[in-house]
């Protein structure tokens, strides 16, 4: 029988040194020690915690003031912390210690100095004869507000939130010991652009002003222009971070029943977190996002913006932006210019026939080239179909990609032209000039009636008064091209029914994009559409956008 | 909106892949047809056909005094063979979409034409507006001596040329779809501008001898005197019976025609001065209204009744005498009406001789009959020749010209 051998059993420290019992006592306290100190942090934040809230703040605000000071202005920095641009200035104001707090460059200090701290400081008399009265005065923020201080204008805070939005936007918000209440004092002073003249909407005769990138200043411009209270401002902060200001702007007896609370309710389900520019607002609440067309009229000029509200329409003022937004908006509406109305109605008449007439040249006419001289030549006047095959016989490539080479030189160039700074933009444009008016036809690349042709539908389509819609008509021009290519002019016919069945079908808060042109009941709507009659005859606004007042003159509140 | 989507989708697919042109050809790879010519060949049952293909002046290859078309004929049994033949032998694709004239030699038209228009109506490269001629000799001659004296291409040429003709009245043009109209018609007969190259001698051949009263002489193409320019000649027009060719009419009966085809724009006439037949005058003429012709159906014979109002304007009255007065106004007008009536009373009776009823009287009988059956039994083409016809022409002269009283040269 094999005897099993047992192993001795020696202490486990004398195998590994680290399972002494005085290392694990060592281990231990070091654990204890940690569990302490753990222990008092926690007592730290729930006491911070118990600052922050100290009478259960609701879950929305991070904090609701106290009466004592010097805990507001703890919580006010636990807020603003890291922000090296706010001021906390402490003052004595009738013997109780007073803050003020506003953004270094956003508020107007001298202002303060004036209507806020000076009043307050001199209340510190202890000679004053009103001494009973003042400690009245001093407990509530509205006998503050109504006694003592010179601003002009001043709204009593108790929310939190409402104050640090006050102290972002600009003003002050002053806080005394021993109320719980803030004031905000609207002393906004930024630096700004002034008010210029517009620069993408030249026109020749009538006002130049435009608008700049305040919010406040755009309303003035457009206040200053009509003294009529029932223009209505109503103003909306959009942006989950940047809680950008955006103003609507309508004629409360005027507009379409429905049409501003649809604009509201639209901007009101914007979800994004900044909103640097107008046509972010734009994208989000257009009825068709994939169209080419622009279905929002953009203008930085107040006098359009206040036309269009006087026939009933919508404007969006978006803050920081001198683009603003006019709905609903159609293609007749693109069509016009303010120059049209100062000009005489028979000549403003013939130029926007004009405009009409270049705007299907802008799409059409590189593809219906194409399509005739790769198809149907025999459409052509027989010496024109000769010398078109005497100017092509130089070139090497197939029509088609004669035409797109062009279009894209011309996009680059309008692209470099665009991009470039200023000084070198006209450099380009001389290069632009010399490679397509002489060497390219002069290389044999390009034949020169494409040249003359796409030269036209370039011009024609920057003859558009809106940008946007010139940018769509450039767009439209490849697939149209692409169309013909393949299927001549019957291809042109087929882009020509897609592109009016689509714009027909396209809806801008409610009104048809180019229906209206060709609704029989809209035709009082032709005296100011693609004809201008003279102002006289202008007596009634167009029916198109539902004004609740169609008659121009008269009773307007009737 | 997926919906949508997908139809779109589908129907564009459709578009693009079941229909649409595939002919799509640059048109540096097309030759363009400017005229086509056809003749008797020298075979047999063939025809010879010539193409007038343009040129394009393609920088730095053209010579001097080069002309800026090619003339190219071939021999086949019918004109889509001819163009096989063409299509065979040049490098580029001809196009038939910018031919402007067809000339026929009058040999092959007097043999008729049947056997050649159905195919260039049917097929659809062929224009119908293409214009008609006929040339007295053989249409290779006639392409071939077209030097146009002024500085326009062959195309501009025949366009210009022959609207042109609309303003003298001495030839006019039909277009191939009108050809063919009446060539299918039981109403009227085909005509076709005359043409022919002159030898440039400067010595006339007159085709119809000037008429009582009148000052001038029909020509017929080639026939007119003419010295320098351009040899080829538009005057006149050919007559057919059926599709065969059967005679010319001269300048001034195709005048006459043009008047009865309400088509006389305007046009001098030079005739004698009636009260003194030595001198003549000129006026210029154009229709008043559109001519009134009624036809009846007699027992034997139709009774054509013609009434035709002309307008006009004292242009040259050398014999110093004082027409614009009332009185001897009316001796102008009644002189007028004379030439003319019996121009035309020729004309018509050349036509009837020729059995070609090229005005197209017949369709003034058709109210005649009460239904369509009635009047093709009715042998009208063969009544024609036999028909009476009575004229009336009323002539007002509205305007005297730039005077308005004549002195004789003293």
């Amino acid at each position: 029988m094999k005897r099993i051998k047992c192993p001795r059993i020696r202490k486990l420290s004398a195998d590994r040194p680290e399972a002494s019992i005085q290392q694990a006592e060592k281990e231990l306290t070091k654990l204890q020690k940690m569990t302490r100190q753990s222990t008092v942090f926690g007592e730290e934040i729930e006491d911070l915690v118990d600052q922050l809230r100290q009478v259960a703040a609701p879950s929305s605000e991070p904090f609701i003031f106290t009466s004592i000071l010097e805990e507001n202005k703890k919580l006010l920095q636990s807020i603003f912390k890291d922000c090296g641009d706010i001021e906390f200035r402490n003052f004595d104001a009738g013997g109780k210690s007073a803050l003020l707090v506003y953004l270094e460059g956003m508020a107007d200090t001298s202002n303060l100095e004036r209507n806020v701290i000076k009043p307050l400081m001199s209340q510190t008399a202890p000679d004053n004869p009103n001494t009973g009265n003042l400690s009245e005065i001093f407990t509530t923020m509205k006998g503050i507000s109504e006694h003592i201080l010179g601003a002009s204008s001043v709204s009593v805070l108790t929310k939190a939130n409402a104050a640090i939005d006050a102290v972002m936007m600009g003003n002050a918000l002053l806080l005394i010991d021993g109320i719980s209440e803030g004031l905000s004092i609207s002393a906004v002073k930024y630096v700004k652009r002034n008010i210029g003249g517009a620069n993408n909407e030249h026109i020749l005769r009538g006002p130049n002003e435009a608008f700049n990138e305040g919010l406040t200043d755009n309303i003035v411009l457009i206040r200053r222009r009509s003294r009529d209270t029932n223009i209505k401002v109503q103003i909306l902060k959009i942006g989950e971070r940047t809680k950008t200001s955006v103003a609507i702007l309508y004629v409360a007896n005027l507009v379409k029943p429905g049409l501003v609370e649809e604009v509201e309710r639209r901007i009101k389900l914007i979800d994004t977190d900044k909103v640097l520019a107008s046509a972010r607002i734009e994208e989000f609440i257009v009825d068709h996002p994939w169209s080419p067309f622009p279905q929002v009229q953009t203008t930085e000029r107040p006098d359009k913006v206040l036309a269009a509200l006087y026939e009933g329409r919508v404007g969006i003022i978006v803050d920081g932006t001198p683009a603003t937004l006019l709905v609903p908006c159609t293609y007749n509406v693109l069509m016009q210019s303010p120059d049209d109305y100062t000009i005489q109605p028979v000549i403003a008449s013939l130029i926007r026939l004009t405009r009409n007439v270049t705007a299907f040249i802008a799409i059409y006419l590189p593809a219906i080239y194409v399509s005739v001289v790769s198809y149907h030549p025999g459409m052509l006047p027989t010496t024109m179909a000769i010398s078109v095959a005497e100017l092509r016989a130089r070139t090497p490539f197939p029509s088609f990609l004669e035409a797109i080479m062009m279009e894209l030189l011309l996009e680059v160039f309008q692209e470099a032209i665009v991009r470039l700074p200023q000084r070198l933009s006209g450099a380009a444009t001389m290069v632009g000039a010399f490679m397509v008016g002489t060497t390219i036809v002069q290389a044999g690349l390009i034949n020169p009636l494409l040249v003359v042709v796409v030269a036209i539908t370039a011009i024609s389509s920057y003859s558009m008064p809106s940008y946007t819609f010139n940018l769509a008509l450039r767009w439209l021009r490849i697939p149209m091209l692409v169309l013909a290519s393949i299927l001549g002019l019957y291809g042109v016919i087929i882009g020509i029914l897609a592109v009016t069945i689509h714009a027909c079908s396209l809806r801008s808060f409610g009104e048809s994009y180019i229906g209206g042109l060709f609704d029989i009941t809209l035709l009082s709507d032709w005296k100011d559409g693609v004809v201008r009659l003279p102002s006289k005859l202008l007596k009634e606004r167009p029916k198109e956008f539902g004004a609740k007042d169609l008659t121009r003159g008269g009773e307007e509140d009737g | 909106m997926y919906i949508r989507l997908i139809l779109g989708t589908m129907l564009l697919s459709m578009g693009i892949f079941l229909s649409g042109c595939n002919g799509a050809r640059e048109s540096e790879e097309v030759a363009y047809i400017v005229a086509i010519g056809i003749d008797k060949a020298e075979q047999e049952g063939m025809i010879k056909v010539t193409y007038q293909i343009a040129r394009p002046n393609v920088e730095g290859n053209k010579g001097e005094g080069e002309k800026d078309t090619v003339l190219i004929s071939n021999s086949a049994i019918t004109i889509a063979e001819s163009l096989n033949l063409l299509k065979a032998t040049t490098a580029l694709v001809p196009s038939m979409s910018h031919v402007k004239v067809l000339v026929v030699g009058q040999e092959l038209a007097r043999e008729g034409l049947a056997n050649m228009w159905g195919s260039l109506k049917r097929y659809r490269e062929y224009r119908g507006s293409m214009f008609v001629l006929v040339a007295k000799g053989t249409a290779r001659d006639f392409l071939e001596g077209n030097k146009p004296s002024f500085n326009i291409s062959a195309s501009k040429y025949f366009e210009t040329m022959l609207d042109s003709g609309v303003e003298t009245g001495y030839y006019l043009r039909v277009s191939f779809h009108q050809f063919y109209i009446r060539l299918k018609s039981n109403s009227a007969e085909s005509y076709a501008t005359f043409v022919d190259i002159s030898n440039l001698s400067g010595k006339g051949e007159i085709a119809t001898p000037k008429v009582a009263g009148s000052k001038i002489e029909g020509y017929t193409a080639g026939g007119i005197p003419l010295q320098g320019g351009n040899p080829i000649q538009f005057a006149g027009t050919a007559i057919f019976n059926g599709d065969k060719m059967v005679g010319t009419l001269s300048t001034t009966e195709t005048r006459m025609m043009a008047m009865l085809l309400g088509n006389f724009n305007n046009g001098f006439l030079s005739i004698e001065d009636p009260l003194l037949p030595k001198k003549f005058l000129n006026v210029n003429l154009r229709l008043g209204s559109a001519p009134n012709i009624k036809v009846a159906l007699e027992e034997e014979r139709p009774v054509i009744d013609i009434k035709i109002m002309l307008e006009g304007e004292i242009t040259n009255l050398p014999s110093g005498i004082n027409y614009e007065q009332e009185s001897y106004l009316r001796l102008l007008e009644e002189q007028v009406n004379q030439v003319c009536h019996e121009e035309m009373a020729n004309m018509i009776q050349h036509t009837q001789e020729l059995k070609s009823d090229v005005i197209g009287f017949g369709y003034y009988i058709r109210p005649k009959f009460t239904n369509y059956q009635d009047y093709l039994q009715y042998p009208w083409f063969e009544k024609y020749s036999q028909a009476k016809v009575n004229i009336t022409i009323d002539t007002k002269i509205r305007r005297t010209g730039l005077m308005i009283r004549t002195y004789p040269v003293k």
